[in-house]
């Protein structure tokens, strides 16, 4: 069964078992501690009913020096007169006298019939050879001679009775035999009684565990809870365990999150997505509205042939817009670059300020350069679209006629290449967001200028990829540097 | 009909403007935010195209501070598609949503419903007795038979009909029947409704002297 399986209901089982146990032991522990307790007090008394019967059976001969006391002459083991039996051989007991029988004080003591009581059988070498309270059984066997070393009764258990015998010379001998049936249907109604007590607690316990493991395993349900919703794609849910001290509501605090992360990531990918399809989408309107209209309405060639321009551009447009996520999402994928290549970052920057040249020519930049040697190992081509990347955007973000200075150097095991513009520079506030995909700094830069809004993020991934860091900084008003630093040895 | 083109990439512009011109609308254009609230606020436009993403102000922002002067039908295109944008954009005032890329026979349809709700106007035709206006074909009949009209007599007479009863000024007329690239005398107008009388009868459209026009 599943649901037994569960850590409430393992919890639940050997909080059972446990508590069993020990009301188990704890319950035949006293129901054992009762019986002795009982055996001993049983004992005692017949111990004692045993002396006083020996004692007033065969008085013990007195004190010496008490002659006042009757019997202080008297010695031997003589019973008392009736139990003279006229019939019996033997010689008759010196200087005895009658006695009375016993006294009614001791018989008194084994008055009571019935279950629960005391009784006494008396063998006598000189007298009756048998003599017994009435109300004891009849077929009490006469018990062995016990060892002499013994001090004091004798104990034995016959059935249901527990009989205390003493030797009072050779031949006599008292026994006191108490019935216990009475005392153990008493202790049994007491070990039932615990018994139920036992239970009870067991299902106080239970219930009690019950609740325990319940509550202590609540956080466990709301994580789980809290997951499946989030698994179900409600990414803002969260645990909202608000105790931070025990283990569960820190592992609570530790999910939620990551959590948080994870809706984060998300976020990103599903804006990165819209970016993406927003960016495709104004090319596909141009595309559209200037086919169908052409095709609607009858025009002039010429017409025809500046729609037929427009759907071209838009073409190109969705070209390097395709080209530059396909060549994010390889650089995502965390493919590796094909074997690194040594070379020299001096060599790449001169050869990519050399294709950029025209473009800037077109605004009247100019690119001024100041290469050193710096030496790095990566997959050059990788390196020259950074390199052309950080061109372009510093030849896009530049005012006419303006300069972009270039400059590589090796310097502390790494590559440096900066390249800064003189154009209007990029606001603090955006500075941290330069690199990510489709963010423009410039707001109020029309689409129409260029670029598909994901070199910068290029760029970053390719260094990023390579071990090295790329930095912008820019003072508003006095253009932008971008410097990227490569480690120079693999 | 005058409409104004707010959108910032020069190529989709240029293609919206030369539908709605062959569709017979006179066609205003701004490439940036600012520019289009400027224009918007100043003139009275049968309809506006506003783009979302707009260099300046974007096109949340005009809509709204357009709001609290007009009431020009506002049709917004976006190439976000997501229903909290288009919740979004009718609950700021926009009167029509359009997501990018769309097909030119949907916009013009949505552009002509939205003059036409705008003008209290519930259907595409237009019954001025024994003459009639099918909007959507833009073709006029009287007596059931074709009338031949010019775009600019047409636009004058769908602006007369959609106003039936309403005194039309002339200045109102050129507001919505010229562009700002017009360069026209201002005895046109007099000349282009002699030439509607012509066609469509002499009773049809009644001259206040020193105001200006009304279709009865």
């Amino acid at each position: 069964m599943k649901v037994f399986r569960s850590i409430r209901w393992r919890l639940q089982f050997w909080h059972a078992l446990l508590l069993a146990l020990v009301l188990a032991g704890f319950g035949l522990s006293a129901y054992e501690i009762e019986r002795a307790g009982l055996a001993r007090s049983t004992d005692a008394e017949l111990d004692r009913r045993a002396d006083t019967l020996a004692r007033a059976v065969h008085p013990p001969p007195p004190p010496a020096g008490r002659d006042d006391l009757p019997g202080d002459d008297f010695a031997g083991p003589p019973g008392p007169p009736e139990f003279h039996n006229p019939g019996e051989s033997g010689p008759p007991p010196r200087r005895d006298r009658p006695r009375p029988g016993l006294p009614s004080l001791v018989l008194g003591d084994y008055a009571a019939e019935g279950p629960g009581q005391w009784y006494y059988v008396i063998w006598l070498r000189n007298g009756p050879p048998v003599t017994r309270s009435p109300n004891g059984p009849a077929d009490v066997p006469r018990p062995p001679r016990p060892d002499s070393r013994l001090r004091g009764p004798a104990l034995r258990v016959r059935g249901s009775f527990r009989e205390a015998f003493l030797p009072l010379g050779p031949g006599d001998i008292v026994l006191v035999g108490h019935d216990v049936t009475a005392d153990l249907q008493g202790l049994h109604r007491a070990a039932w009684a615990m018994a139920a007590a036992a239970g009870m607690i067991l299902a106080l316990g239970l219930l009690g565990g019950h609740w325990l493991a319940g509550r202590s395993l609540q956080p466990i349900a709301d994580i789980s809870a809290a997951a499946a919703r989030i698994a179900a794609g409600r990414l803002d849910q969260r645990i909202g365990n608000r105790d931070t001290e025990s283990e569960l509501g820190q592992l609570a605090q530790v999910l939620d999150a990551t959590f948080a992360r994870l809706e984060a990531a998300f976020a990103r990918q599903a804006r990165f997505t819209a970016d993406a399809a927003h960016e495709l989408r104004t090319p596909l309107a141009v595309i559209l509205t200037h086919a169908q209209h052409a095709l609607a309405v009858p025009g002039a060639p010429e017409e025809h042939a500046e729609a037929l321009a427009a759907c071209q551009r838009a073409a190109q447009r969705m070209r390097a817009l395709t080209e530059a996520l396909l060549r994010l999402a390889r650089l995502d994928s965390g493919a590796q670059p094909p074997d690194p290549v040594r070379f020299d970052l001096a060599g790449r920057v001169a050869d990519c300020v050399g294709l950029i040249g025209p473009l800037a020519a077109r605004r009247g930049i100019a690119v001024k350069a100041d290469l050193n040697a710096a030496e790095c190992a990566g997959d050059p081509g990788q390196i020259d679209q950074v390199i052309t990347n950080l061109l372009t955007n510093a030849i896009e973000h530049n005012v006419e006629n303006g300069e972009i200075r270039v400059s590589t150097r090796a310097a502390c095991g790494r590559a440096t290449l900066t390249v800064a513009d003189s154009g209007p520079g990029i606001a603090a506030a955006h500075l941290p967001h330069v690199f990510e995909r489709f963010y423009r700094a410039d707001a109020s830069r029309s689409r129409s200028s260029g670029g598909v809004g994901l070199g910068l993020a290029i760029a970053r991934a390719i260094v990023e990829a390579h071990g090295g860091s790329i930095q912008a900084a820019s003072e508003p008003g006095r253009g932008a540097v971008f410097t990227v630093s490569l480690p120079s040895l693999s | 009909m005058r409409i104004l083109v707010v959108e910032d990439e020069p190529d989709l512009l240029s293609g919206i403007v030369r539908a709605l011109r062959a569709a017979g609308y006179y066609v205003d254009t701004a490439g940036d935010g600012e520019e289009g609230l400027f224009k918007a606020a100043s003139v009275d436009y049968d309809a506006v195209l506003l783009d979302v993403m707009l260099p300046r102000k974007d096109g949340w922002t005009v809509l709204k501070d357009l709001r609290r002067s007009k009431k020009t039908p506002v049709l917004m295109l976006t190439a976000r598609d997501a229903s909290a944008d288009r919740v979004r954009g009718l609950d700021t005032g926009a009167d029509d949503y359009l997501v990018k890329p769309f097909d030119l026979p949907e916009l013009l349809a949505r552009i002509r419903a939205l003059i036409r709700r705008g003008a209290g106007q519930p259907g595409p035709a237009i019954d001025l007795g024994p003459v009639r206006i099918d909007q959507a074909a833009r073709r006029v009949t009287r007596d059931d038979a074709s009338v031949v009209l010019t775009a600019r007599e047409y636009v004058i007479l769908e602006y007369l009909a959609l106003h039936r009863g309403q005194l039309v000024t002339r200045s109102d007329l050129y507001e919505h029947v010229f562009d700002e690239n017009d360069d026209t005398l201002s005895n046109l107008i007099d000349v282009h409704v002699s030439n509607l009388r012509k066609k469509l009868g002499h009773d049809l459209i009644t001259t206040r002297r020193g105001l200006g026009y009304c279709i009865e």
